[in-house]
Formats: structure tokens, sequence, C-alpha cells
């Protein structure tokens, strides 16, 4: 394939031939990752108390942000599929429909909860979905 | 905020620096016990994320009896059950009374005393609180047979206690929190999924009882021969025994990571436990809707903590990363609603 031809908008950012998004390379997420691993390798060995277990949180963070800016999109997509389905629009909406009563009843709602609790600790906390 | 937070978003204590601290509690050791009583350097901050001020203080030796001491500050205001260092004093007392293993108060004072804020002084306690360090460390090996019965132990003693003897108020385990949850503006369907639940399913309570309202590893005081006291008293109201046999089973309490087999919190054994301390006929389905009462608290409870964050009373990396915690508890919910 001739690197004149436009890519398929799917390899945006992933290329190396220098064709990639607005910003380019690095992603925000590989910028996250530096920043990570500075704090990983670099600052937490030499902090200690209230400060070292501050830094270990911020590593944890920057570790979710990673996942949510890579795996979040496909997520998000399949989040709003399975609201499209239960006949609404939003979490919101769902909120307020539960709370009101009118879901009492409907054998959909808790596989659709769980599907969502699911894919939020994919990426918030994946350790938490082990036991 | 929930009762049981709002201690939290309350203004922190004036602060005075650790040399004019130092001086104040001096002063306030000296009125207390009647001799006097010489700082030994400064007062160190114990890093506690809470709303209030704890420092550690020491005494020049000269004088007989402890000398080494905790002291809170507590929070100017004080709004819904959180306890005032005068009625948290009066609490401690009586726990002890009751048999309950509890720092003993020194003093305690309103907030026009010398260290520019309500303060509550306890004698130190030796020993760890951090579950971390409580399971992994040799030192408290011995101790970790025996605490699941003396946390039975002292929970039936606190729930023994008796009630008119303080100036605690009843507070319902989920009502708070569903106002939270309203107030928060944030949309968690599994949240209310489950206060749906709880209020559909909700059991009769047994008689009410002094409650202590975060009885669970982190704040309990323990050493190498097992549990040296109850701490962190500030959530203690009038409530349902249930509530504080629960509590430390859910699942962000439980430190399953570090906790060996059979040690407290084990929920094969822990209510059976409580129990026979207790002489109360323990039902496990009772006990799971308060299991579950507590899991949404703690739901709501992670997100009151962002919204410190967000709304500036307390810029917190920490804080921040808690809110995203509430999907632990949307999905511990859901396998724990039959």
């Amino acid at each position: 394939m001739s690197s004149s031809l436009p890519l398929p908008p799917e390899s945006k950012g992933e290329d190396d031939t220098g064709s990639v998004g607005l910003v380019g390379r690095p992603r925000a997420d590989e910028l996250i990752e530096a920043v990570r691993e500075l704090l990983s390798d670099e600052v937490i060995g030499v902090t200690s108390g209230q400060l070292h277990h501050q830094i270990r949180v911020a590593i944890n963070v920057l570790a979710m942000v990673e996942r949510e800016l890579r795996d979040g999109p496909m997520l998000e997509h399949a989040h709003r599929a399975r609201l499209a389905l239960a006949g609404v629009s939003s979490d919101s909406q769902l909120a307020s429909e539960i709370r009101s009563g009118a879901m009492d009843g409907r054998e959909d709602v808790r596989p659709l909860l769980l599907a969502d609790a699911v894919d939020r600790l994919t990426l918030i906390n994946p350790s938490w979905l082990e036991s | 905020m929930a009762p049981g937070q709002d201690l939290d978003g309350h203004p922190r204590p004036p602060r005075l620096s650790a040399e004019e601290l130092g001086s104040a509690f001096g002063d306030v050791l000296t009125a207390a016990i009647g001799k006097t009583m010489v700082p030994a350097g400064l007062p160190r901050r114990l890093s506690s994320g809470a709303s209030r001020e704890s420092w550690v203080f020491e005494v020049a030796p000269g004088v007989e009896g402890p000398r080494r001491f905790v002291v809170q500050l507590f929070p100017e205001r004080h709004i819904g059950t959180g306890l005032t260092a005068m009625s948290e004093a009066q609490l401690l007392a009586v726990a002890s009374d009751g048999g309950v293993p509890v720092p003993r108060v020194v003093a305690a004072g309103g907030p026009g005393g010398p260290p520019g804020a309500a303060f509550l002084v306890t004698e130190w306690i030796d020993g760890e609180t951090l579950p971390s360090r409580i399971f992994r460390d040799p030192t408290y090996r011995p101790g970790l047979a025996g605490l699941q019965r003396e946390c039975a132990s002292a929970l039936a003693r606190i729930h023994d206690l008796p009630v008119d003897a303080t100036h605690l108020r009843p507070l319902d385990p989920i009502e708070p929190y569903r106002d939270d949850l309203a107030a928060s503006g944030q949309s968690h369907p599994a949240l209310e999924w489950a206060y749906r639940w709880l209020i559909q399913n909700r059991p009769q309570g047994n008689p009410p009882c002094i409650v202590h309202g975060d009885f669970r590893l982190g704040n309990l005081m323990v050493d190498g021969r097992g549990l040296r006291a109850v701490l962190d008293w500030e959530l203690a109201h009038i409530g349902d025994p249930y509530e504080d046999v629960a509590w430390p089973m859910v699942r962000a309490w439980r430190f399953d990571r570090v906790r060996p087999a059979g040690v407290f919190p084990d929920r094969e054994s822990w209510l059976s436990a409580y129990g026979e301390a207790s002489g109360l006929d323990v039902d496990p389905d009772i006990v799971r809707w308060w299991e579950i009462a507590g899991t949404f608290k703690w739901g709501v409870i992670c997100l009151t903590q962002w919204l410190r964050h967000r709304d500036g009373a307390t810029r917190s990396v920490e804080l921040a990363a808690i809110g995203r915690r509430v999907a632990e508890n949307e999905y511990d919910l859901l396998g724990l609603i039959p």
C-alpha cells in the first residue's frame, strides 16, 4: 500500500508514518504512562508517611486513567447499547425510573446494572473483580 | 451531607503551630492532672485522613504515670450525629465502665480552651491499627487467633451499655445516605436499585442500643496479645446492634487480600462469635440486609468524599480517587442482593 493513501480512521494515532490525529504521538495515555513510571520508579521510593501513601494513590489513579483512555470508548459504546436496549437514553433516566418504581418487576434491569458494574470496574479497579 | 459525614465537611480547627500546640497541650494536661506537665519536644501530627487533627504529645520525665498522649482537635461546628468532644469523653467513660477496651480519657474541653478548638486528650495506647501491618507483621501473629472472640466480646459489651447514659441520638441506617445520593446530583442506577430493595425488604429491628457506628479493622488497636482498644467513636449513635455486626463484613473493611483465613472478620464464624458473646440468636439473613445497607452506605460515602474534593472543601487526590470506588460497592451490591 502506498504511503500516500489516507489511513483508515481506526488507525489514527496508531501510525508512525507521521499521518496521525491532531496532536499525534505520544498519545495522552502514553504521556500518562510516562508520568506514572516517573512516580513509581523515581518518586515513591524517596517519600515516606502520608506523602508516600498519596503518591501510591496517584500511581493507581494514573493507571486507571490509562485504562480509561485506551478501553473507555469501546466500553462506553457497549454501555450506551445496553441502555438503548432497556429503552432508556441515559443513566439519569434509568436512575429516576428505578427510583420511581417504574422498573419494578423488570427482569432485564439487574443484568444491565451488573454488566455496567463489571465494565466500570474493568476500567477502575480490575482486581476487585477477581474474587 | 449525611450525619455520619458532616464532621468531615466542616472547617478545620484553627491551625496553630506545633510550638503553640505543645504549649497549649502542656497547659491542658497540667490543669487536668494537677501537676506541671512540661512538653518533651514538639507534638507530632498523626497521619489521619479524618476531619479531626490528631497529635501525639509527650511530656518530660519527672511525673508519675503515663507520659504520652493523643490529642484530638475538633472542627469548629457540629451538625448531625458527629460527637462533640464532651459527649465523646462521656461516651468513652461509659464504655470503659462497661468493660469495653477504650483509650482512657485524660481531659476534654470546648472550643474556648487553650488549643483554640474543642479537644479530647486520651492516653496513648501502643499497638497497630493498619490491617496490612497487623496481618503481615509477625509481631501481631500471636494475637490473631483470639481477635475474633475479643472483638465479639467488645462489641457485645458496647451494645449492652446503658442507652440513657449518653447524649447519643438515633440514626437511620439508610435514609441519610439516600438523601446524600439525591443531593449529589449524580446518577447511580445501581445505588438507586439497592436502595429500593433495602426499603422493600427492611427487617424488623432489634431493641435499640448504643451502636459504635464504625466498628471495623482500621479502628481497632491491636498488639501481639490481641485487641487493645476500640477507637474512633465519632459516629456512635443509637441504633440496631446488627449495624455494627454487619459493618466489618462489608468488603471494603474485610481486607481479604491480607487477612489470614479464620481471622476477624471471618464470615463463617464472626456471627456465631457475636451470638455467643451477646446471647442474641443471630439471624444471618437479617445481618445480610445490614451488610447490604452498609455497602450502600459506603458507596454513598465514597461519592460524598469526592464531592468534598470537587467542591473545594478539601482538595486531595485521595478523595478524588475514592469517588471512583462507588463502582466497587455497586458491583458488591449486585452480588449481595438476593
